[in-house]
Order: C-alpha cells, then sequence, then structure tokens
C-alpha cells in the first residue's frame, strides 16, 4: 500500500512483478493534502475519537464496577455477563436506522459529537467486558481495608481502584480508538456535510467525485492507517495485559 | 448503608440511561417502526401490522440472505479462530526480541481502517494494475486477468478471505493473552513427565483455553454476521446478491428503496436469526 503511493503511475501501469523501483515520488500526497479537505476530515476523525474515549470509559467504568462488586447484594446486577454478550449481538445497522432519526430530533444528526455517541455503541460491549472481568480480579479485602481507616466509597473509586485499573483502562481507550478509527458505517448514516466528513468518508467522495488514479488512492489509504498503525504499536503492552487481567478473571 | 445506596444509584443511573439512550431507544424504535410503512423521508406513515415480516420472509431473497450470512460468518469466524490460535501458539513459543515485533506485525492488519483495507485488497486484485494478477498471468495459471469481484463463485470467498485476514490478530490477542494464564508449572511439570510438545497442548493447554476458544468463536460470528462496512465496501451485496447479507440489505432498503419502515423489518429479522446461534452456544457450554 505505502509503496505504490510512492510510485509514478506509469510504473504502476506497467505492472510490477516484484515490488522494486527507482523511482520514487511524493506528489499523490502532496495532492491528497493540498487538493482536498482532508486535513479538515482527518481533524474531524481524531475529534470523534478522543470524544468517543472519553463517553465510553466513564460509562463502562461505572456500570462494571457496581456490577462486579454488588452482584451478591442486589441480585439484578448478576444477568450483566450474558447482558454484555446481548449487546455484542445488537448489529449495528439495527442501531443507526433509528439514531438517525433520534438525532434528527434531537439536532444532533450531521454533528461530530452525535458520531461519537453513535461509536460508543461499538465499543461499549467489549469495554463493558474487559472492565468487568479486570474488576472482578481486584481482590475485594484491599477496599475492605480502605473502608477500615475510614475511607468513602468515593475515595476507594477514585484513589484505590482507579490507579489500579490503569492498564485495562488504557486496554479500553485503545480498543475504543481503533474501533472508531475503523468505523465506516455510522459516519456513513449520520453525517452529511463536507466539512464535518471523517476520513473513512471523505476517502468514499474522492473516489466518487475525482477520477484519481491508485497512486492517490493509496497515499491517502496510507495516511488514515497510520495513527491506528502507531497507537495499536506503542500500545499493544497495554491492550495484551488488559486482556490477560481479564480472562484471569472470567475463567 | 445508606451511603452504599445512594453510591450505587449514583454511579448506575447516568451510565444505564446513557445505554438505554444508545442501545434500548434505537432498538424500540426500530421494532415499532417495522410495523409501518414509513419512508425515510417523509413523516407520515400507517400501521400495517407485520406486513413487512410476512414480506421479507416469503420472499426467494431471504432464503438467500441466510444461506449467505451463514456461509460468511461461520467459515470467517472459523477461520480466524484456527488462525489466530495458530499464531498465538507460535508467539507463545518464541520469545526475545523477534517475539515482539512479530506480534506487532501480525496485528497490523487489525489496526487498518476498513476503508484501506478495501482499497489495499481492490488494488493487489485489480485485473489491470493489481500485482496478483500480473503474477497469475506471468505463471500461466489464466490466460487473462480474473476479476475477483465480478464473478459471484469468486466474490464470497475473496470476501471471506479478506474479512479473515482483518480479524484473525483479535482472536490471536485473545488467545495469546489466555496462554499467558495457563500456569507455567503445569506445563512444566508435564514436561518433565516425558509430554512431547503436542501432548502438553492436548492435555494441559487445550482443556485450560478451551472455553475461551468457544467464546472467541462465537464472539466473531456474531461480530460477522452483524458487519456492514467490509462487504459494503467491497462489492456492496453484488454481483447479483452474491454477497448480500443483512446489514447490507437493511441498509439497500433504507437508503437506496427509501423504506424505512421494511428496513426495520429486516433488521429485526436478522437480530432474531443470530438468537439461534446464541442459543446453539449456551446449549454447547452449559453441557461442558
Amino acid at each position: 500500500m505505502f509503496f505504490s503511493s510512492v510510485v509514478p503511475d506509469a510504473v504502476l501501469l506497467k505492472g510490477f512483478l516484484i515490488p522494486f523501483t527507482t523511482q520514487v515520488i511524493l506528489s499523490h500526497y502532496d495532492v491528497v493534502l493540498s487538493k482536498t479537505l482532508f486535513t479538515q476530515w482527518y481533524l474531524n476523525s481524531l475529534t470523534v475519537a478522543t470524544l468517543c474515549i472519553l463517553i465510553n470509559i466513564p460509562v463502562s467504568v461505572m456500570i462494571a464496577y457496581v456490577a462486579t462488586r454488588f452482584s451478591r447484594k442486589y441480585m439484578f446486577l448478576r444477568i450483566f455477563g450474558p447482558f454484555s454478550l446481548f449487546l455484542y449481538m445488537i448489529p449495528s445497522i439495527v442501531l443507526a436506522l433509528p439514531l438517525a432519526l433520534i438525532f434528527g430530533y434531537l439536532k444532533a444528526f450531521d454533528t461530530l459529537i452525535g458520531l461519537a455517541i453513535a461509536d460508543s455503541t461499538f465499543a461499549l460491549p467489549l469495554s463493558l467486558w474487559l472492565l468487568w472481568g479486570h474488576f472482578s480480579n481486584i481482590p475485594p479485602e484491599i477496599e475492605e481495608a480502605a473502608f477500615v481507616d475510614g475511607a468513602s466509597r468515593w475515595q476507594v473509586l477514585f484513589r484505590i481502584i482507579l490507579p489500579l485499573s490503569r492498564p485495562a483502562v488504557s486496554a479500553v481507550a485503545i480498543f475504543t480508538f481503533i474501533t472508531v478509527w475503523l468505523d465506516y458505517m455510522f459516519a456513513l448514516t449520520l453525517i452529511r456535510s463536507e466539512v464535518r466528513y471523517p476520513v473513512s468518508i471523505g476517502m468514499n467522495w474522492l473516489i466518487r467525485e475525482y477520477s484519481f488514479t491508485w497512486g492517490h488512492l493509496m497515499a491517502a489509504a496510507t495516511l488514515i492507517a497510520i495513527p491506528s498503525i502507531i497507537i495499536s504499536v506503542l500500545a499493544f503492552k497495554y491492550l495484551l495485559y488488559g486482556f490477560e487481567m481479564t480472562l484471569k478473571g472470567t475463567r | 448503608m445508606r451511603e452504599e445506596k445512594k453510591f450505587v444509584i449514583s454511579l448506575l443511573i447516568p451510565s444505564l440511561f446513557f445505554l438505554s439512550f444508545v442501545e434500548f431507544a434505537p432498538l424500540g424504535y426500530a421494532a415499532f417502526y417495522s410495523l409501518t410503512d414509513r419512508l425515510i423521508f417523509s413523516t407520515e406513515f400507517n400501521l400495517i401490522g407485520f406486513e413487512n415480516y410476512v414480506k421479507f420472509l416469503g420472499s426467494e431473497r431471504f432464503v438467500r440472505i441466510v444461506l449467505n450470512a451463514f456461509e460468511y460468518g461461520l467459515t470467517s469466524a472459523i477461520l480466524q479462530t484456527l488462525i489466530g490460535l495458530g499464531f498465538a501458539l507460535l508467539l507463545y513459543n518464541t520469545s526475545g526480541k523477534l517475539a515482539t515485533s512479530m506480534k506487532c506485525v501480525l496485528f497490523l492488519p487489525y489496526a487498518i481502517p476498513y476503508i484501506s483495507v478495501s482499497l489495499l485488497w481492490k488494488f493487489l486484485l485489480d485485473p489491470v494494475y493489481g500485482p496478483l494478477n500480473k503474477w497469475i498471468v506471468y505463471l500461466g495459471l489464466s490466460k487473462s486477468p480474473i476479476l475477483f469481484f465480478s464473478y459471484p463463485n469468486t466474490a464470497m470467498p475473496v470476501c471471506i478471505f479478506i474479512t479473515t485476514w482483518m480479524f484473525f490478530p483479535f482472536a490471536m490477542i485473545i488467545f495469546y493473552a489466555a496462554l499467558k494464564t495457563v500456569p507455567r508449572d503445569l506445563v512444566e511439570a508435564a514436561k518433565i513427565d516425558g509430554a512431547t510438545s503436542t501432548q502438553v497442548f492436548k492435555y494441559v493447554t487445550w482443556p485450560w483455553i478451551k472455553r475461551i476458544f468457544y467464546i472467541t468463536l462465537f464472539l466473531r460470528l456474531l461480530f460477522n454476521f452483524g458487519k456492514f462496512d467490509l462487504i459494503w465496501l467491497l462489492t456492496q451485496g453484488g454481483p447479483i446478491g452474491a454477497t448480500e447479507i443483512f446489514p447490507i440489505v437493511t441498509w439497500l432498503t433504507a437508503f437506496s428503496e427509501y423504506r424505512y419502515g421494511e428496513a426495520c423489518a429486516i433488521a429485526i429479522i436478522a437480530l432474531w436469526v443470530l438468537i439461534i446461534p446464541l442459543l446453539l452456544f449456551i446449549y454447547v457450554t452449559r453441557r461442558e
């Protein structure tokens, strides 16, 4: 992908059996970045991903924490396991159609915050599951010790549980970022105006509106792939650790 | 006690409110509009009962889509989990710098956005520009370039292949994490007793990760079932409906035929078709 983005079109058309050439150009990148709204779309995508992380983490922490700590006392919290599976089962398209209507009423249609809210449904089930496994892995004795010392529930949550869960929460954040960055469907349904396109839809627009060559498309595709690749390489450790903790809990 | 109750309530209420806003309200909406003949751009509609359901369930399209959905969902889910397990075992048994870089490289396909994946593969398989077709012609496997996305019998396998390629890392990372939870001393003890590595896998590792294996397989199945993006970007359900699955049909009905009510009905039917594998899954896991 990267290779074909830096090669002149003529070389590409002639075809290559072995990916090697001495002619390297950057004009494809230049065209994509200067002739289109690409940078704007890029920023949009980053905004949506950040918003989505900010929504997703508090919600999943709240639910998962309560569901693990109080399931012995309140029976209804036990449905939590099958419940997160059920959430995972709902195809996103089922949510996308009504959300488009609901956002229409709320004037959130065609806004980035609306897209972020919709996108969070992708990541929620898995973040719930991850955090649930993680929290049930933290021994309750730690909390009880804090209560004996006179700490309140809130203090325990913010001073003890959250610092302990840093790896799991980072895993959730990374996972959310990747899923949002990958998303295409919600953006296609919920965003109409060009300035608010995230990159994925922007690409689609490039294909439709311009007679773009493979070189341009590959340049854009490479640019889109860069952030999620960098993040996943840097954060792979946390993701793995988060899964490991969770699986320990669910066994 | 009172403090505790307050704590639970103040945590649960905002989060459950959000959940019901993004998950349950839409479901309710979809269920309601599936009983109407609403068109997407009009606000007027009539209640028409289960007509939408009857119409879709009775059509030939329905049978074809169920078959497609299971072919696509099941095949790629099985391939993803098996390949993921294979690579996870490979990673588990290598160590040092090599393993770290291998992990990152193997994880890459999952981190590439759908749009890039679809463009990349469309380029690789392109009849004029694509290197793969150049190789095929060069090696004499076929006289002319193969139009992978234009024939009904190649489109589906290609879609399954690309889905597998993109999502096996997810299975891989879960299995790798699962393998790391297998107690080292169990493996060591088995080795000291003279077990070969196949025996270690069969009698120690596999029983330990079996449950996670089934859960992952099932999660992948659910995921493939509801996935819209990849197939839409690759084929849009074509050629002549060979790669149509539920989300694609729902989208087409809603946004190119504008029949919103019918689209909701199809979406709800898709949900029910998913419940069958769910029950199967619960049955299998309960038995074990």
